[in-house]
């Protein structure tokens, strides 16, 4: 006779939002493919290595152990939960009685260390769109003439004889004219970018590190302001896991709608 | 079968870890291999009764049996005179396994098989090269005393909570191995001592339940609760019952139960 148990016993303090209510952005999750939702679950669980995380607390749960990776849909509001972590502070989610961050909160954070500028009431769906669209046309940008050309190509927009600027021009106009068309730029210009996101995040956590160490010259005093801003560091959004789990985000977002589109 | 399959995700991180500081792995291999190997290699030798097809062809053969399903090399195996069941394996380049005299007389084949697949999924995690770090600083404490414990104390709980998890790793592997009713009869017996077990096999699974609720009662009860296990190497008995039990609802254990059947 199966048992029923929910509570695992290696969490001391916290207990799961996870299944009791999921953020309003997010909520679609559970309308996403199965194979969607795991990449997702996958990138907030494993590095690109395919090696556990570290701060990840998926993967002992009762409903990854029992959903994972055939019911992703009924996983959904964990994955949720666990990007919302991955993108909070920690101590703040503590104070707030292990409430993390809203998702908006979260991509606009996203977006701001991305630098990708979004309106001050800007909803999370447009500033996914947003960081989509300045992924892609960084990314374009970053192409040479040949690879313009295949792109363009594969979208069948004709640039025989077009310089390398003209073309992706091109591109970026067909991309804000038909959603069709945004959606295969980005899905297949995102997973492109991701490595270069990722390495980014690792690059800004490096210059930061470097002005702290200063600090160890300014005394008791300094090195206790030092802890504090060190514990707060290490408890802050992780952007290598949440930038490219919103990314991820944003694509199944757009899938959807595209598939609501044609249906 | 493969290391990653069956790991604790808390074991997994932990070993990750370790990995990572540069020459933990060195030290352990250097201890492992010219120090605690050898050594127990001829104590096992000189002091206990090697299992071969011609002396104990049923153990022989559980030995063969969960081997061929894991997926290792065949490690020694050898059977040491104790009232206690116990069991226990050691080495990193020729593992050996040890069983006491009293599991042998009391445990089923099938449990039997339990047993060794719990030990040969120490091997194949590698627990052992990790836990020598473990060894050399419970030694080097009793050498020194107070001082020593004083020192290491930390370190020596880090390892001790990763020892635990490792526990549940090797669980997990002989769980896949017999299928986990058999392991939860055989954690019973285990409990109790007693050769025979009648009734529910999930009594310990059900006592877990109670446990968590009388813990869950106050911070008190959990820092008291915490507090009374923290230096153990094992998990509570009723823990690893109910870690199995909820491993037992995965799609990880349903495909190596597949893959284990037709081995």
């Amino acid at each position: 006779m199966p048992i029923v148990f929910e509570t695992p016993l290696s969490r001391f303090f916290t207990s799961s939002r996870a299944d009791s209510s999921m953020d309003r952005d997010l909520s679609f999750l559970a309308h996403c493919k199965n194979s969607e939702l795991q990449k997702l679950c996958d990138i907030l669980t494993h590095d690109k290595d395919g090696r556990l995380r570290l701060a990840e607390r998926l993967t002992s749960t009762e409903v990854y152990l029992e959903n994972y990776p055939e019911q992703m849909q009924a996983l959904a509001p964990a994955v949720a939960d666990e990007l919302l972590r991955f993108g909070s502070n920690s101590i703040a989610t503590a104070l707030r009685y292990n409430t993390p961050d809203s998702y908006e909160t979260v991509v606009r954070r996203v977006c701001h260390q991305m630098r990708v500028k979004v309106g001050k009431y800007d909803n999370a769906a447009t500033m996914e769109h947003a960081l989509l669209e300045e992924l892609c046309e960084s990314g374009l940008k970053s192409l040479t003439l040949e690879e313009l050309r295949t792109v363009a190509d594969q979208l069948e927009i004709p640039a025989k004889g077009l310089t390398k600027q003209a073309i992706a021009a091109a591109i970026l106009a067909a991309m804000r004219v038909s959603p069709m068309f945004f959606r295969r730029v980005a899905v297949s210009m995102t997973y492109e970018f991701l490595s270069f996101v990722i390495g980014r995040g690792v690059a800004v956590v490096g210059a930061r590190s470097l002005q702290r160490s200063l600090g160890v010259l300014a005394g008791p005093l300094g090195w206790i302001i030092i802890a504090g801003w060190t514990a707060w560091d290490i408890a802050s959004p992780a952007y290598r896991v949440c930038i490219p789990a919103v990314i991820q985000v944003a694509l199944m977002r757009l899938e959807l709608q595209e598939e609501g589109r044609d249906a | 079968m493969e290391a990653r399959e069956i790991m604790h995700p808390s074991d997994a991180k932990t070993i990750q870890v370790f990995r990572s500081l540069k020459g933990f792995d060195l030290v352990a291999s250097i201890a492992m291999r010219y120090g605690y190997e050898r050594l127990y290699r001829g104590e096992n030798l000189g002091e206990l009764v090697k299992v071969t097809d011609e002396n104990f062809p049923e153990v022989a053969r559980a030995l063969h049996d969960v081997v061929s399903r894991v997926g290792i090399e065949e490690p020694h195996l050898f059977i040491y005179n104790s009232p206690q069941m116990d069991a226990y394996t050691f080495g990193n380049e020729d593992p050996f396994i040890a069983i006491s005299s009293s599991m042998v007389e009391k445990m089923e084949p099938q449990e039997l098989h339990c047993i060794i697949a719990h030990e040969c999924g120490h091997i194949l995690c590698q627990h052992s090269l990790y836990l020598t770090i473990l060894r050399i600083m419970e030694e080097a404490g009793s050498l020194m005393g107070l001082l020593s414990d004083t020192v290491f104390l930390p370190c020596l709980m880090a390892l001790r909570y990763w020892s635990r998890s490792g526990e549940l790793s090797a669980d997990r592997c002989a769980s896949a191995v017999v299928g986990e009713e058999t392991f939860q009869r055989t954690m019973l017996k285990l409990t109790s001592g007693l050769a025979e077990i009648h009734g529910d096999p999930y009594q310990l699974v059900r006592q877990a339940a109670e446990y968590e609720e009388l813990r869950g009662e106050s911070i008190w009860d959990r820092i008291q609760q915490a507090g009374r296990v923290a230096l153990n190497t094992h998990p509570q008995m009723c823990e690893r019952a109910l870690e199995a039990h909820r491993w037992g609802k995965s799609w990880q254990y349903r495909q190596l139960r597949v893959d284990s059947q037709k081995a």
